[in-house]
């Protein structure tokens, strides 16, 4: 069913990451997909992972729901992966024709496999935590200084939020519809691809028109309440910086300094 | 023989997730052969859930569901071949529109039968004859229509695959009064020329009350009634427990009869309740005078 995705969906909590501020997420976030990619042996990286494991941890949210948003890019994860697996270079492992699987490609297939998952795991504690209000908000203030560019922050959360609320909503219709479809008789498990992408099509033009049916709602409620952009817009919820974000902050400095120690005084696993 | 059988049907939606509801718990009914049967319950009773599991959109837990004797999960590749047979109008459904004309959106459920073109044809005239669609809207878009004419359009479009059972889920929601009336006649017309199997699932206890032969009654993932409307309503009481209101003149005459006016209080339309009051009237009359 469609409902099932989980990617990105907000779980209300009380813990420590649930308290700190957005900014101080998205910024450490940020930081975290950095030294992943940082860290160039098995030591480093496995500090980096464990870290970001504590963090899953302490957000107190059931560990089957983050396997589950693994689960959307499992077939990424693999196919990088295996990919990997055949390219590099050093001893050699198993040999065919001009394929090979070499010391280099079984270390590169290893690592990028850990990274992605860690990738994923980490994003979404933060979209499991920050309600998609407070994530928006958190990116148009870290934003706010391309204001000077003429850059339109204000809208651009704006949209971003709207997009954000609506998935549900969507999720929900296109459930909908294609219920109604299947019970004209609807085949969309069965044929060839072409045929299941036609298939597609009653479900998609509704769904379209029901969109803008409702964009053309929600812009004319705002507009009866008066939004006209950012521009002398108050927030109902300020941001503040909190002692959780220091202590994740002080914890990820601690982190990434041993990321970069085991990096000088071990040798690179991959390049 | 029953058009539909329904053996100790449960289902629970989200089983292992937090979100993990029993929507049916062990529903077991017959439905009769050319039967009007009206669905009642209050937000959330599982009549929604009841109805996708007769057309095979949802799969029972446990349980069976036999359409002519016959196991519709017997052989679950062929379930295409259920939805043929037991049209399902869903709410709102003209959200469900998507042809460049009101014709092809009609004829699209009988094209997924495979049914030759004057056969199509013939059905979607027929479908827009029963609800009532002018053949110049058949050539229009289905987004230049009226609202009203929208609803109509998709109802055709599932009456046109000529089901053995319609199934219709809140047909008249959102319309005004006259729209309602006129619309749920028409599936009373429809009714009573095809004499295949109707089951209306509506809010309005006035509207099941007034085109149903009998009515199911839902609560909590259980069904609790099946009866005729005027057994059901005359157990006003139990209704009122489970959220759902009888209707109005159904509860005047509860009303009355609790003031001591011995009037029955199965009375459905006003024009019943109108004769019963009268008659009570003239029996007090004609009692004193006897005295």
């Amino acid at each position: 069913m469609v409902r099932d995705i989980t990617l990105g969906q907000y779980m209300p909590g009380k813990s420590l990451v649930h308290k700190m501020d957005a900014r101080a997420k998205i910024l450490l976030l940020l930081a975290i997909i950095v030294f992943i990619f940082v860290a160039a042996n098995y030591l480093a990286l496995m500090l980096i992972t464990l870290a970001s494991m504590l963090v899953v941890l302490v957000t107190r949210i059931s560990f089957r729901l983050y396997l589950k948003s693994m689960k959307v890019i499992l077939v990424v994860v693999l196919f990088t992966g295996i990919l990997n697996l055949f390219y590099g270079s050093g001893q050699v492992y198993w040999e065919w024709q001009f394929i090979q699987i070499t010391e280099g490609g079984v270390n590169n297939a290893i690592f990028v496999t850990i990274r992605i998952a860690t990738l994923v795991l980490i994003s979404s504690v933060l979209t499991f935590t920050t309600s998609p209000t407070d994530l928006t908000d958190g990116i148009e203030r870290l934003l706010s200084p391309l204001k000077l560019f003429h850059v339109k922050v204000h809208e651009l959360a704006m949209m971003m939020t709207i997009a954000l609320r609506f998935i549900p909503v969507l999720l929900e219709e296109t459930d909908k519809i294609m219920n109604a479809q299947k019970a004209r008789g609807a085949d969309m498990e069965s044929g060839s691809i072409i045929r299941r992408v036609k298939a597609l099509v009653p479900v998609l033009i509704p769904l379209f028109v029901s969109s803008f049916r409702r964009a053309n709602d929600l812009a004319m409620a705002m507009e009866c309440r008066c939004y006209n952009g950012g521009k002398g817009r108050t927030r109902m919820k300020i941001l503040h910086f909190t002692k959780a974000d220091l202590v994740a902050l002080g914890f990820f400095l601690v982190v990434f300094a041993g990321v970069i120690m085991c990096n000088i005084y071990f040798p690179a696993t991959v390049r | 023989m029953s058009a539909i059988k329904i053996e100790n049907v449960s289902l629970t939606y989200g089983k292992g997730t937090s979100f993990c509801k029993k929507a049916l718990d062990d529903v077991s009914f017959e439905i009769e052969e050319g039967e009007f049967l009206g669905i009642i319950g209050h937000t959330g009773s599982g009549k929604s859930t009841l109805v996708q599991l007769l057309n095979g959109l949802l799969r029972p837990d446990s349980g069976r569901i036999l359409l002519k004797g016959r196991d519709i999960w017997e052989k679950p590749k062929q379930i295409r071949e259920v939805r043929f047979k037991v049209g399902m109008v869903f709410q709102y459904p003209e959200y469900q529109l998507f042809e460049e004309t009101v014709r092809k959106d009609i004829s699209y459920g009988p094209k997924n039968m495979k049914l030759s073109a004057e056969e199509i044809e013939k059905k979607v005239a027929d479908a827009a004859r029963f609800t009532g669609l002018r053949p110049e809207l058949l050539d229009k878009s289905p987004f230049d229509l009226s609202g009203g004419e929208k609803r109509r359009a998709a109802i055709a479009g599932v009456i046109a695959m000529d089901p053995d059972v319609l199934i219709l889920d809140e047909p008249a929601a959102g319309l005004d009064p006259l729209g309602r009336d006129v619309l749920l006649s028409q599936i009373k017309d429809y009714h009573d020329t095809r004499k295949n199997t109707v089951i209306l699932v509506s809010h309005s206890m006035e509207d099941i009350a007034r085109i149903s032969d009998r009515i199911l009654v839902m609560n909590k993932g259980k069904n609790v009634m099946l009866d005729s409307a005027k057994a059901v309503f005359s157990r006003g009481r139990e209704l009122e427990t489970m959220g759902l209101r009888v209707p109005q003149i159904t509860r005047i005459m509860m009303l009355l009869r609790e003031k001591g006016i011995p009037v029955d209080t199965g009375a459905l339309t006003v024009e019943q309740g109108f004769n019963e009051v009268l008659g009570c009237l003239s029996a007090n009359h004609s009692a004193p005078a006897k005295k």
